[in-house]
């Protein structure tokens, strides 16, 4: 009777409401596939506390929820702000990286460098549900861009929209090809194979000699030398690349990053840095946060958790305490705490987790040269260089200002190497690979700054590194519930370095500490 | 107004849907309700289950890289595997492929063969095979130089420069004048393996390198005359060990 899925679930709908939509989505498969879940605690927690050690994402976000519950919560943060790595670095803002090396941004105000994350997913479910709590505004970000470039040191710059139009013409060229020679016999029967080579021709542009060729054709997908235009100018066709090329020089291979899941449109990033989920979590658990405080010393008894700290401010040493704990502190820094009363499993866990490398250069740029002169609005180029990759602002397209671009991002040992460099040396080799891919550069350059993620003095490093075996071996005690004690943090989910991961492990940190509280 | 007339055929439209929607509930989930199972097969990967392959989150976040050292080890790795549907994955292709247990997919960093990294590894292709791991090879061209050189570009970042360490929330042990640094297996033992937060550096060092810069800093920056050679390092490494790789992107 040809009722659709949309029309079933509107029937759905009628009848029990947009939950029973929604469980019935679920059901069907349609629904997100997200691993979060807002926590219900009810009203249990009264009269218990929880003590939190890291006011970043997976510490606000405990708080958060707990305090909602009843408990009394108490979060000692290092810094003197919250938010941990979610951070965003603006002009008049000064930074000091582990060895004393000072940067003052000197960025035009509005513009800002996001250190670390700096996209948000649709996928990440947990952010997406705090965003509409909180009203955290989020605007596109265009993670694909055709008109961007890969390049490479040999001399290629190819737009991508190009690249990819024509390895996909090339690739069903030569399989249309293989197809017609019987070269694939045995593969399908005459009826699959006149439908296979149908859907070759229309997926890969190709005409009707079954060839990826020049002709306007192909030049409405990829491109002309010339547009078309008013009057007589129905546009100059443009020469496709060989497949050699695009092979010979690994072209193709920056062309899949845009198609890893998280990657899936629509992506966003928060208006006016990526610190807007971190200052709407603050606001809201400010109360419960002391700045500056430098936990030294954890201990588990029967009853409860003690924290010995720092305080920084005053010099002066203290201690918290709560009936349960949650750790966020990242485990480079966890790692060297003394602690008592932890199972020594978790105890050795702690200490064999390495923290992944990571280097960011913002550079302000005194025009928008890539809008003006390239027509690049937003997404990524990429390169061999070792800056890896070039990623324009996106937001205030066209605006007649200087601009902020991520003039570099790397990891492995090209991330080691420039964490290790000072700051103005880094930013002149950032600048000198940034000019290789756009000569403007070279004369609109005005200033910018560097985080080399091993300097950080909050972190020492970026997120926590596994391999199969960690992951197998001591990723499980990680998350485990320790007595009273758990950890909590991007480390202790597969969503490592994202905020998504922060949420998720602080969430169902609390959905734990709840349920033995509870019990208790 | 219209509120009545709706009022009035609120209750047939309701039993009605319940009745349809219950039916055709049951056409659909036979239809797709294959797809709810798919979390679980890959939960099931994940947790990185013996004879299963593995589509690992781990520290790759922005791209689904497996860190197994596998991956890395051979460069003429075509990466020629393929994920099936139901997040299983199978291997085809070259004998160094079908070796890996999980293939890398490399961002910027990891994309170059220089890296180890074979370039076909690429992002967002987690792809894998169920195999045996083979002997990582080690990549020699991230550091290069002297001893010197070679603390600059692999020790300065977090030792900092001349070795003398830094505090945060945490410290970087200062490695000039380090009585802890006499005995030669020491400073050895972590540029292969790490310790704590600190990466291994067995992957992204030969023999030669890590002598020469543990030389360094044993001699240069304190004051130890005896000498660690290529053949030490050596004797120090385990057999079939699996050195971490962090060539990859995050978020």
């Amino acid at each position: 009777m040809g009722v659709s899925r949309r029309d079933f679930l509107g029937m759905v709908g009628l009848a029990g409401g947009s939950a029973a939509v929604f469980q019935m989505m679920t059901v069907m498969g349609l629904a997100a596939p997200s691993t979060y879940k807002q926590p219900q605690l009810g009203t249990g927690g009264k009269g218990k506390k929880v003590l939190i050690l890291g006011g970043g994402l997976a510490g606000m976000v405990s708080a958060y929820e707990l305090n909602k519950a009843g408990y009394e919560v108490e979060i000692l943060e290092f810094n003197a702000r919250a938010g941990g790595r979610v951070w965003t670095i603006r002009g008049g803002d000064k930074y000091t990286e582990l060895g004393g090396f000072e940067q003052t941004c000197q960025f035009d105000k509005g513009l800002y460098l996001n250190p670390g994350p700096w996209r948000i997913p649709h996928v990440h479910q947990a952010y997406q549900h705090y965003a509409r709590e909180f009203g955290v505004k989020l605007e596109v970000f265009p993670m694909i861009n055709h008109n961007a470039y890969v390049h490479r040191t040999s001399g290629v710059k190819e737009r991508q929209g190009k690249l990819m139009i024509d390895m996909q013409g090339h690739v069903s060229e030569l399989l249309a090809k293989a197809l017609s020679q019987n070269a694939l016999q045995g593969e399908m029967t005459g009826e699959d194979k006149a439908k296979v080579l149908e859907a070759l021709k229309g997926w890969g542009f190709l005409d009707k000699d079954y060839r990826y060729s020049k002709s306007l054709a192909t030049s409405s997908y990829r491109g002309y030398d010339r547009d078309p235009g008013a009057r007589l100018e129905p546009g100059t066709p443009s020469t496709p690349l060989s497949l050699d090329a695009i092979v010979k020089n690994d072209l193709w291979t920056d062309l899949n990053t845009g198609l890893a899941y998280e990657f899936h449109s629509t992506i966003f990033e928060p208006v006016g840095g990526i610190d807007a989920m971190a200052r709407a979590f603050e606001a809201r658990t400010r109360q419960f946060i002391k700045y500056r405080s430098r936990v030294t010393d954890i201990k588990q008894d029967e009853g409860g958790v003690t924290a010995t700290y720092e305080d920084l401010t005053t010099g002066s040493t203290r201690t918290a305490r709560g009936d349960y704990c949650i750790c966020t502190i990242p485990l480079s820094i966890l790692s060297q705490i003394p602690s008592t009363g932890l199972s020594p499993q978790l105890a050795d866990a702690i200490k064999k987790v390495p923290y992944g490398p990571s280097f960011k250069a913002g550079m302000q740029y005194k025009r928008r040269f890539w809008e003006q002169d390239e027509a690049i609005y937003g997404g990524v180029t990429y390169t061999d260089q070792s800056m890896g990759l070039m990623s324009y602002p996106a937001n205030n397209y066209n605006s007649n200002g200087k601009g902020v671009v991520l003039g570099a991002y790397m990891f492995g040992p090209d991330a080691v190497k420039f964490t290790g460099m000072n700051p103005k040396d880094r930013l002149q080799e950032v600048l000198k690979q940034n000019i290789a891919i756009h000569p403007q550069a070279e004369k609109e350059f005005d200033n910018g700054i560097s985080v080399g993620w091993h300097r950080v003095p909050f972190t020492l490093g970026c997120y926590g590194l596994y391999n199969e075996e960690t992951r197998k071996d001591i990723y499980p005690t990680l998350c485990a519930l320790d007595k009273r004690f758990i950890l909590a943090g991007e480390h202790t989910s597969y969503w490592n370095a994202w905020q998504e991961g922060a949420l998720l492990a602080g969430t169902s940190a609390v959905e734990i500490i709840h349920e033995a509280a509870s019990k208790a | 107004m219209a509120s009545k007339r709706r009022e009035f055929s609120l209750l047939p439209t309701l039993l009605l849907s319940l009745v349809i929607g219950t039916v055709l509930g049951v056409l659909l989930l036979l239809l797709f309700g294959r797809h709810v199972g798919n979390p679980d097969t890959v939960s099931a990967v994940n947790a990185g289950i013996p004879g299963t392959t593995v589509i690992d989150r781990n520290e790759n976040t922005g791209n689904k890289a497996a860190n197994s050292s596998a991956d890395t080890a051979s460069t003429t790795n075509t990466a020629s595997t393929t994920t099936a549907a139901d997040g299983t994955a199978t291997a085809s292709g070259t004998p160094a492929t079908a070796a890996a247990t999980g293939t890398a997919t490399a961002d910027n960093a990891s994309k170059t063969p220089v890296e180890g990294q074979a370039a076909a590894g690429s992002a967002g292709a987690a792809a894998t095979a169920a195999a045996l791991p083979q002997e990582q090879t080690v990549t020699d061209t991230s550091f290069q130089g002297t001893g010197a050189e070679i603390y600059v570009q692999a020790c300065q970042s977090c030792h900092m420069p001349g070795g003398k360490g830094a505090k945060g929330a945490g410290i970087y042990p200062a490695l000039a004048n380090n009585p802890k640094l006499k005995a030669m297996q020491y400073p050895t033992g972590m540029v292969l393996y790490g310790n704590g937060g600190m990466p291994s550096f067995g992957h992204y060092m030969n023999d030669q390198q890590i002598s020469e810069v543990v030389n360094y800093i044993r001699t240069e920056l304190n004051n130890n005359t005896d000498k660690v050679t290529p053949d030490d390092v050596k004797k120090m490494r385990q057999p079939g060990q699996h050195y971490m790789i962090f060539g990859e992107a995050a978020g």
